[in-house]
């Protein structure tokens, strides 16, 4: 499976799935005036990938892997697409595989720390709520 | 009331890049130190869902609309420590009744039942084929912190004209 790159537009966040480095980010503004159309191939990558390792399941427990989101702005319509993300990489973390979420924010800016809180309540994952340099 | 202090205004049908475009000028407001971060970053939040809400109530649904005095609207009014943005737009009578009820139940709830109101349904709507979950009223409450105001105003046999109404305090 090859990675996926996405370059940051003015409505869009920077994507870059990094399969050999286990690694995904998501950062910038994501406020697609498609949001379905933005986030299905991202989706479906990902849906992919999961399925792939959930079948190696005798060895999840050994996967690491870490998700970045650094956004400035989200909407609401993005979060239910952020959460899908979040909800397949939930059946690895299920298998006991690593997953580990950092979530930053802008130490003046409540309402992304307050995404975060609510979306890892809402996918019963911690999230690591760190606060941008 | 005096709202005199009017820091932006646009009268007309949204498009996308409208939206981007004033949220842009709430930048240059920002840099002209008229905001402060802390006001900017509430303000952009509920000026987006606002705009967007009234974009997704027009777009596509309003073909033809032939009444000038009742077009979009979109105001942000500084009023000492708070800010008022006042959003108005064409709706069909057929989306009245969910709104009104999402924005009844918004004033008759607290702030932690607001918040745990937004979770449920970002899960219930999770994997639902609706584009949007349909939460963006629900967020501004969590932002605002503050009682809604909102009228609908009879233009015609398929139209009211919404305005929602939503005061921002900063410290």
């Amino acid at each position: 499976m090859e990675n996926l790159y996405i370059n940051p537009t003015e409505f869009t966040p920077k994507v870059h799935f990094d399969i050999k480095n286990k690694k995904f980010e998501l950062i910038g503004t994501s406020r697609p005036e498609d949001v379905v159309a933005f986030y299905e191939s991202i989706i479906y990558k990902i849906e992919t990938y999961v399925n792939t390792m959930l079948n190696n399941e005798d060895k999840t427990e050994d996967f690491i892997f870490n998700l970045t989101f650094d956004l400035d702005y989200m909407n609401s319509a993005s979060s239910k697409y952020i959460l899908q993300i979040l909800d397949y990489f939930k059946k690895l973390y299920l298998k006991k595989a690593k997953i580990t979420i950092d979530w930053y924010y802008e130490d003046v800016d409540d309402q992304i720390f307050e995404d975060g809180e609510d979306l890892s309540d809402v996918i019963k994952i911690p999230f690591n709520l760190k606060p941008r340099k | 009331m005096t709202r005199n202090n009017q820091l932006l205004f646009y009268k007309g049908f949204f498009s996308y890049q409208l939206v981007n475009n004033l949220v842009n000028e709430l930048f240059l407001i920002e840099k002209s130190g008229v905001l402060n971060t802390i006001a900017f970053k509430k303000i952009q939040i509920v000026m987006i869902e606002m705009l967007e809400n009234s974009y997704k109530y027009t777009s596509g649904k309003i073909t033809s609309f032939n009444h000038p005095d009742f077009f979009p609207e979109f105001r942000i009014f500084k009023e000492n420590k708070s800010y008022r943005l006042i959003a108005s737009n064409p709706i069909h009578h057929e989306d009245v009744t969910e709104l009104k009820q999402r924005l009844d139940k918004i004033n008759h709830i607290d702030l932690p039942g607001v918040r745990k109101w937004y979770k449920e349904i970002l899960k219930n709507e999770l994997y639902s084929k609706k584009q949007s979950p349909g939460i963006g009223l629900i967020r501004m409450a969590k932002v605002v912190r503050n009682k809604f105001n909102y009228t609908f105003q009879k233009i015609d046999n398929n139209f009211l004209y919404y305005t929602l109404e939503i005061l921002i305090n900063t410290k």
